[in-house]
């Protein structure tokens, strides 16, 4: 313990403090915008740092993953977009929440519930790190297969309305999650010849499609109705009340930062899957399930606790072992061994041990800098939602656009964000909600790693069917399974005896939509099995079965619509309602930014675009009044771009003819 | 006067020889570079080739007089990224970092890669990281390669061996292994070093194939059993090598940068006598060692060569594996 005086006097080091609020402060800020990841910051932070101490250089790191983590929540709870990967379930309560006029609750909690889940996993960090990391690695291939699938069983409970749709929406996005080289064999799948495909759909640029194109989109929509997106009105005690309440759901912060604290020390998971499984128990849990999805903070609490326990969880294998847990850690690794410290026995004796408990107890620190600037803030973020559509609208566009771009500094993802936008704001009007794609894209390669790799390994161990149901972590992700899938089930059919009288009516108006879905979904199913079925076992397993089981899903909703036809009781086909004029404004000056960044310039497409949209969007009767200010906003987001994007993360932007 | 005027034309002769004494570098070095060089990452920041460049940037600028802007191109193990190198203006504007075996093996053995060795240029090679293969520290039935192979002789296909991808640098290493030891083994290809380790130490797999740097940092959990080097690595000066155990075994993963194809041999030349100093600066060695790398100065015809030895090598391996024909 002789480590416990220098660490703490470390910890209070005025100059690490103030390091570690600007890198708190900074990791929010790019959690928050879509595209940008805690990864990426700490990656470029990484050379950044060499030349200072080992112990401020790690403090101002793990202050950028903390503040990076809970910064994801911003944009889904105010723009249902994952600000990163990890906030995918935040935004299943948290957008409603902000829709109900209750944004700066949504934000409160969120801030809360990432301080608790970030204090109780470092807890976790500082006392049961070795034992954790025992834990860790009782997760081998098969294990890894069954999370997956657990995961993936969310959909399930997700997809309440309609389960059909709901599978047919994971199924496609573990489809999307196949394209490009396969982890495990290093073969080509579903590439069309272009080389952009072999690298696969990032899930970023997967993550701002699926969730910002269609919001903004709908906003679009709603421009024509309302000047701003949601009302939101500022009232006294609104935040204290929130962090009074969220600490009150003791047992959901403690069971989502248990959850979140394994998953997190399981190489391979991370933040995002610990914020879905949160979310998965907290709703078995609840007794007024139907309330989730819809604005129950609950949820929110959840995800954020989980996520953020998420982070010191990765940090156990990595630190115990060199093994880390999630890519933030990974990029973590390497600048330990930049400053010489070998992760392992060195990092937990002599001058190791200082600088190792210096990093852990700056953690508390830093989980208390981010739920001060949280709740802080929460108000300042929440009047965001107050901008004028017209405004509000464009730069979430362009921010989109800067997102997709900015990961792998590629034009093409920048046109896969938009196709898949399309695809998902389609996919919306016919049922299909952009949740389960994302789930599948995130979860399927951790679902087809393990499978694949269990093949392999069956070639040793004999038996493949051996190796996924005798291993007993396996049996409890098993279990965990079934018990997900059954109990929506259980529900329902409780539910259906209750109410037996009135639930018939709803059954068959779903022809119309049903179509929609069920003749792309047969057209998939077919090329992806002409594309991949000439393909070894290995390679194609997943993309076959997952196009085989479309091909049904599709073919039953073909049957039910016929039965509805021909029943004549097909529902209305969508009324009519004037509203589409802006949306195809909205898509038509989407594809025409994007298409003409390479050839004019990001900044002087960007600026267009936000003059554009602005204009077109404003209420005819107040464009002249506006002109100024629009022009006078694109501007001043164009220049708050160059300094972000451009001084500090260094993004190259093509450059066209203009700029 | 005549002597003034021989003392002119003397000393205008030697104003006009002295250029040519210093002969070629300096005429190049006066019209390239001029504006920023493009280095080409073609993986994610954070990874190692982006580390390597981060201490190669300072040397590189001090010896250029330009300024080294980092791109990150990502995707496909490598191929998104060389396959943009290649396509690019072959001025010397842009370099890529490259690593053996992917840009042989990739084009030979993966559907839709669209580049050729041949479209790279090879300019420097620095750092090697070599292959060896690794138990668990407490797996007391393999205390030497010897013990591995004869468990591996008596139980066919039962050793699970875990490596990181396919006709990746583990990979061809592994198969090479395999076949100069006469032994069928199972290979299980995890989606890199963590949880190819992680899987060792769970105890998932038997032994793994992987880079000596991943064992460097792990010793307390790994007995490494031998390495592909030609001698024994300072790292692991109880480790024998494969040679010295009778396997004509070395290899593991090289890296270097190299040019589109075209790119002026003089232009190449700036290039690789910049990133010779670089490579040189006591900041890249010390970053480097910690990191576990190998240093190697090799120039544009050295690498050159070197990459067709490699791959010579890689051909015989994947067609004595039954995957080229």
């Amino acid at each position: 313990m002789d480590w416990l005086g220098p660490a703490v006097a470390n910890v209070f080091a005025i100059g690490n403090v103030l390091w570690l609020t600007v890198a708190v402060a900074g990791g929010i800020l790019v959690g928050a915008l879509p595209g940008l990841t805690g990864t990426m910051a700490i990656a470029l932070l990484v050379p950044f740092t060499y030349g200072f101490s080992p112990e401020t250089a790690l403090i101002v790191l793990g202050g950028v993953y903390v503040g990076a983590m809970y910064g994801g929540s911003i944009a889904a709870i105010l723009i249902n977009t994952p600000g990163a990967p990890a906030a995918i379930a935040t935004t299943f309560d948290g957008y409603p929440m902000a829709r109900k006029g209750e944004a700066e609750e949504a934000l409160s909690a969120a801030a809360t519930a990432s301080g608790v889940g970030g204090l109780l996993g470092t807890v976790a960090l500082l006392f049961f790190a070795p034992a954790l990391a025992i834990v860790s690695l009782k997760f081998g291939p098969p294990e890894y297969f069954w999370l997956g699938i657990l995961g993936l069983t969310i959909i399930a409970s997700l997809s309440a309305k309609s389960l059909y749709k709901g599978m047919m929406g994971g199924l496609f996005g573990v489809l999307l999650s196949t394209i490009g080289l396969s982890p495990s064999t290093g073969a080509a799948r579903l590439t069309f010849d272009i080389t952009d495909l072999l690298g696969g759909v990032d899930v970023i640029v997967a993550l701002i499609g699926l969730f910002c194109v269609p919001q903004v989109l709908t906003m679009a929509e709603e421009s024509l109705e309302r000047t701003g997106l949601i009302r939101y009105r500022p009232e006294p005690g609104r935040t204290r009340r929130t962090v009074r309440l969220v600490l009150s759901r003791w047992v959901n912060l403690l069971r989502s930062s248990i959850i979140g604290v394994i998953v997190g020390i399981i190489p391979g998971a991370g933040g995002n899957v610990a914020g879905l499984l949160s979310y998965q128990e907290t709703l078995r849990m609840a007794r007024d399930r139907e309330t989730y999805g819809k604005g129950n903070v609950n949820g929110v609490i959840a995800s954020e606790t989980a996520n953020n326990a998420a982070v010191e969880g990765s940090l156990v294998p990595l630190l115990t072992l060199g093994i880390p847990g999630a890519p933030q850690a990974a990029v973590l690794y390497g600048a330990l061994l930049l400053h010489g410290l070998r992760p392992g026995a060195e990092l937990f004796t002599g001058h190791g041990a200082v600088i190792t408990y210096t990093f852990i107890l700056s953690l508390f620190l830093a989980n208390a800098i981010m739920f001060a600037i949280g709740i802080s803030a929460s108000r300042l973020y929440a009047r965001a939602l107050n901008l004028p559509i017209n405004l509000l609208m464009p730069v979430v566009l362009a921010l989109s656009v800067v997102g997709a771009f900015a990961g792998r500094n590629s034009a093409f993802d920048v046109g896969m964000m938009l196709v898949l936008g399309l695809i998902a704001f389609g996919g919306m009007k016919v049922g299909l909600s952009a949740a389960p794609i994302a789930l599948g894209v995130i979860l399927g390669p951790i679902m087809e790693r393990g499978l694949v790799e269990s093949m392999m390994l069956s070639r040793a161990t004999g038996s493949l069917l051996e190796l996924f149901f005798t291993r007993p972590l396996s049996l409890v992700l098993i279990a965990l399974t079934l018990l997900s899938l059954a109990w929506p089930m259980f529900l329902k059919w409780r539910q259906r005896g209750k109410e037996k009288a009135t639930d018939e009516a709803p059954a068959a108006v779903y022809a119309p939509t049903d179509l929609w879905l069920a003749l792309p979904g047969l057209a998939l199913a077919g090329i992806v099995w002409w594309r991949t079925s000439g393909l070894d076992l290995q390679t194609a397993v997943v993309p076959l079965s997952v196009s085989a089981a479309i091909g049904v899903f599709s073919l039953g909703l073909l049957i039910r619509a016929g039965i509805a036809l021909a029943r004549r009781d097909a529902g209305k086909g969508s009324e009519r309602d004037g509203r589409g004029g802006a949306v195809w404004v909205a898509i038509g000056c989407a594809l025409a930014y994007v298409l003409l960044i390479p050839v004019l310039g990001f900044f002087a497409m960007t600026f267009a675009v936000l003059v554009t949209l602005g204009w077109l969007l404003a209420p005819p009767e107040k464009r002249r009044g506006e002109a100024l200010r629009i022009v006078l906003t694109a501007a001043a987001v164009c220049a708050a771009f160059y300094g972000v994007f451009v001084e500090l993360f260094h993004v190259p932007f093509p450059e066209g003819v203009l700029m | 006067m005549p002597i003034t005027k021989t003392a002119k034309t003397l000393m205008l002769s030697l104003a006009a020889t002295l250029p040519l004494l210093a002969s070629f570098p300096v005429l190049a070095a006066e019209d390239f570079p001029t504006r920023p060089i493009k280095f080409l990452i073609p993986f994610n920041p954070g990874g190692q080739s982006d580390t390597a460049v981060i201490l190669l940037r300072p040397g590189l600028e001090e010896k250029l007089g330009v300024e080294i802007v980092a791109q990150h191109r990502p995707g496909g193990g490598g191929a998104v990224g060389w396959t943009m190198l290649s396509q690019q203006k072959p001025d010397g504007y842009m370099i890529g970092v490259t690593n053996l075996p992917h840009i042989v093996v990739q084009p030979l053995m993966t559907d839709g890669v669209k580049y050729k060795t041949e479209q790279l240029t090879p300019v420097y090679l620095y750092a090697q990281s070599p292959g060896g293969v690794a138990v668990k520290k407490d797996d007391d039935r393999f205390k030497t390669l010897e013990d591995l192979i004869n468990f591996a002789k008596e139980n066919p296909a039962k050793v699970s061996i875990g490596g990181t991808g396919k006709f990746t640098g583990n990979h061809l290493g592994y198969l090479q292994f395999t076949q100069l030891a006469g032994i069928d083994t199972s290979y299980v290809s995890f989606n890199g070093a963590a949880p190819q380790t992680a899987a060792l130490l769970g105890g998932h797999v038997m032994a793994i194939y992987g880079g000596t740097f991943i064992f460097a940092n792990k010793r307390e959990d790994l007995r490494v059993l031998a390495v592909a080097t030609e001698e024994r690595l300072p790292d692991f000066p109880d480790v024998p090598t494969f040679k010295e155990l009778g396997y004509d075994l070395i290899g593991g993963i090289d890296r270097g940068v190299t040019a589109p194809a075209g790119t002026p041999p003089e232009r190449v030349k700036v290039l690789a006598d910049a990133l010779r100093h670089a490579a040189g600066k006591t900041e890249f060695v010390e970053g480097m060692e910690k990191l576990g790398f190998h240093l190697v100065n090799l120039g544009p015809e050295e690498y050159a060569k070197f990459i067709e030895d490699r791959r010579q090598q890689y051909i015989k391996v994947l067609k004595d594996g039954g995957f080229l024909k």
